[in-house]
């Protein structure tokens, strides 16, 4: 196997605190790597040293010699005064062929639409332009920093397919940082679990049942606390009034379990929880879902946590597959949580870990991104919430008997 | 020769003719990356290096590039590594506080007092031919700059990672394009002053905008913005004997103002 890049002792900086610290880092040739994590575990970060956007803090990067990237960013905001078509932005920043452009765009699905201005395109479209432009640089290492945002469930698993088809095609290795882990794991040949450093890496079997990885992302919540990461972080990075919605969406679910946690009684509980009346977004973890495991309550939480206003983003077909497959189910990990807590500690800093993760939030999150920027949503998410009843019922009693 | 085509009127639609070329090359990536107030400090600075030129009896387009460059250098310094300001304020505060100490430094000048107005608003009617050379050379330098990064310069603008992972250096193209800002200052001080420089770069590529589907398409339109702004500024400045560096403005916002009003 050839060794693309190489990282040791690697420690990065964003705005001015330190994100990443000692992270050994490696992919090789064909593979395809998925780094996970918590909002604020320096994922982004961590691909930004990779491609040398930013200067470790410490560390050494070794790149196998004239090695090409192909590098789809996680936000790609074109300023509305600089028009730009499809076709012109597959020639950044080398020009190609217009055959070659053709065959590129028709190859992601998205043929036709060269002369198309880039800002007209949808989530799904605009994601798979940005990957057309990586592709057309022919690299031998893809990186995808959170590529399907955007896009609804459906689309995204057809994203992965796609990567995992390209992967086989160009033989290109695939370095992906992503939230929608069910998704993503399927078609993984190694994770990296990250939070601030390697917390565990393996295949998706075996990260997938480290308690470090339960640790992190919580049990009872799938992959809709990393979701909610994932798009509390959009909410401070972007401006975008759709980031807003996002980002209002994924606060008013989070703060549902908290305010039904500040109630005490299981009523209140599950009312707080539907409906996701207003709190601390950050909070809202600190507290909750370490608070409420075991029980009665675990089946209910469990039952909450798809009430998302995702809906079909987290539990869609795909995701369900996931959780069939997932062994011992829920009830197998809400016990384990309890229990997790000692094991997080050795990736979580001493604490437990929900309430590491939050005190992660804040203090990576305060001084370089707005926090109050992204607890705003909490408050705007809150008429939205109506929205969310709707959602549940169906949902809860296809689950249950899984459980 | 007299009228339209005295020799002062060849040498002055020349010269504006050389800015007005140049200008959108780097106006574009002004409108594109949001440089407008960077600009303003560049520009605004340019009355300090006038100043000190004047002081040390140095050629003007010197001091006034020497002082244009390390204004734009202090004041990327000051953007990437001063949190808690917004940008835009910094830079209003730079590009005040430059042209306030600039125009204080020239009163202490008794001779350059008299020809502030020259250099605030620009003296196109008074350039020799060798103005006209210096001006041509310089925007034939601006030019090739920008045009030999076009493809790095565009990449950084879209998206500075994207750049990084194809090998190039956006911070080093940064650094090109305030290098080229500052030339372009010390070009178009004579033309149209340092308050209206901004102007030269920013209403040509904006004018452009609804009319380009490509970067280069905008790039050629604001060219002949420029130019149209430029010679029909000066037509308008003989005819109604209106000051020429505000008139070919004022041409350039009308253009503006009947490209975006126009319907399409």
């Amino acid at each position: 196997m050839t060794r693309l890049i190489e990282a040791r002792g690697l420690s990065g900086r964003y705005s001015g605190a330190e994100v990443l610290r000692g992270v050994d880092f490696h992919i090789d040739a064909g593979e395809i790597v998925t780094v996970v994590g918590p909002n604020g575990s320096g994922k982004s970060t961590l691909m930004r040293l990779l491609v040398g956007a930013l200067t470790p803090a410490a560390g050494l990067i070794t790149r196998s010699p004239g090695l090409r990237l192909g590098y789809v960013p996680q936000k790609l905001a074109i300023d509305p005064t600089l028009p730009l078509t499809v076709d012109r932005f597959l020639d950044l920043p080398r020009r190609a062929g217009r055959r070659e452009k053709a065959a590129m765009l028709e190859r992601v699905g998205i043929g036709g639409l060269a002369s198309a201005q880039l800002t007209a395109l949808s989530g799904g479209q605009y994601q798979r332009a940005l990957l057309a432009r990586a592709l057309l640089t022919r690299p031998q290492l893809l990186m995808l920093d959170e590529a399907t945002q955007g896009m609804d469930q459906r689309g995204s698993a057809d994203f992965y397919a796609l990567i995992e088809d390209l992967r086989t095609e160009t033989g290109a290795a695939v370095l992906m940082v992503s939230h929608e882990l069910h998704v993503v794991m399927s078609a993984s040949d190694r994770v990296i679990c990250l939070n601030g450093h390697v917390c565990c890496q393996g295949t998706p079997e075996i990260v997938r049942s480290a308690p470090e990885y339960r640790a992190l992302f919580g049990t009872g919540t799938h992959g809709a606390l990393a979701l909610y990461r994932h798009e509390h972080d959009h909410s401070h990075d972007h401006d975008h009034d759709h980031d807003h919605d996002r980002g209002g969406a994924g606060d008013g679910h989070v703060s549902g379990p908290r305010s039904g946690h500040g109630g005490g009684s299981d009523q209140d509980h599950r009312d707080g929880r539907v409906h996701g009346a207003g709190g601390g977004a950050g909070d809202g973890y600190a507290g909750g879902p370490r608070s409420d495991y075991g029980g009665d309550h675990d089946q209910d939480h469990r039952g909450g946590q798809p009430h998302d206003h995702h809906g079909g983003r987290v539990h869609g077909r795909d995701v369900e597959r996931g959780h069939g497959a997932r062994p011992g189910g829920d009830s197998d990990s809400g016990s384990r949580s309890g229990e997790g807590d000692p094991h997080g500690s050795s990736c979580a800093d001493g604490t437990g870990p929900e309430h590491d993760l939050a005190l992660d939030l804040d203090s990576d999150l305060a001084p370089g991104r707005e926090t109050r920027a992204g607890r705003r949503p909490a408050s705007t998410g809150h008429p939205k919430t109506p929205k969310t009843p709707p959602n549940p019922p169906p949902k809860t009693p296809k689950k249950e008997p899984r459980e | 020769m007299t009228g339209l085509f005295a020799d002062f009127m060849v040498r002055a639609a020349l010269a504006g003719l050389g800015v007005a070329l140049a200008a959108p090359w780097l106006g574009v990536f002004v409108v594109w990356r949001r440089m407008a107030y960077f600009g303003d400090a560049t520009a605004h600075a340019a009355i300090l290096g006038v100043a000190i030129s004047l002081m040390l009896q140095l050629p003007v387009y010197l001091g006034v590039a020497g002082v244009a460059i390390v204004m734009a250098l202090t004041v990327a310094a000051l953007e990437t590594g001063r949190p808690g300001l917004p940008a835009d304020s910094l830079l209003g505060v730079i590009a005040h506080g430059a042209l306030a100490i600039g125009l204080i430094a020239v009163s202490f000048l008794p001779g350059a007092r008299l020809n502030l107005e020259a250099y605030l608003f620009g003296d196109i009617l008074a350039v020799s031919w060798a103005d006209v050379a210096v001006i041509w050379a310089g925007a034939l330098v601006v030019t090739l700059l920008i045009g030999s990064r076009w493809q790095a310069l565009l990449t950084a603008t879209v998206n500075p990672d994207i750049a990084w992972s194809s090998g190039l250096n956006p911070d080093r193209d940064r650094r090109i394009l305030t290098l080229a800002l500052a030339l372009l200052v010390a070009l178009a001080l004579k033309v149209v002053g340092a308050l209206l420089i901004t102007a030269l770069l920013v209403i040509p590529a904006a004018a452009a905008r609804p009319l380009a589907r490509t970067p280069e398409h905008m790039l050629s339109v604001a060219v002949a913005i420029g130019a149209i702004a430029a010679l029909g500024g000066l037509v308008m400045s003989y005819m109604l004997d209106t000051p020429a560096g505000p008139s070919i403005v004022a041409m350039a916002v009308a253009l503006f103002a009947v490209i975006r009003l126009v319907p399409r």
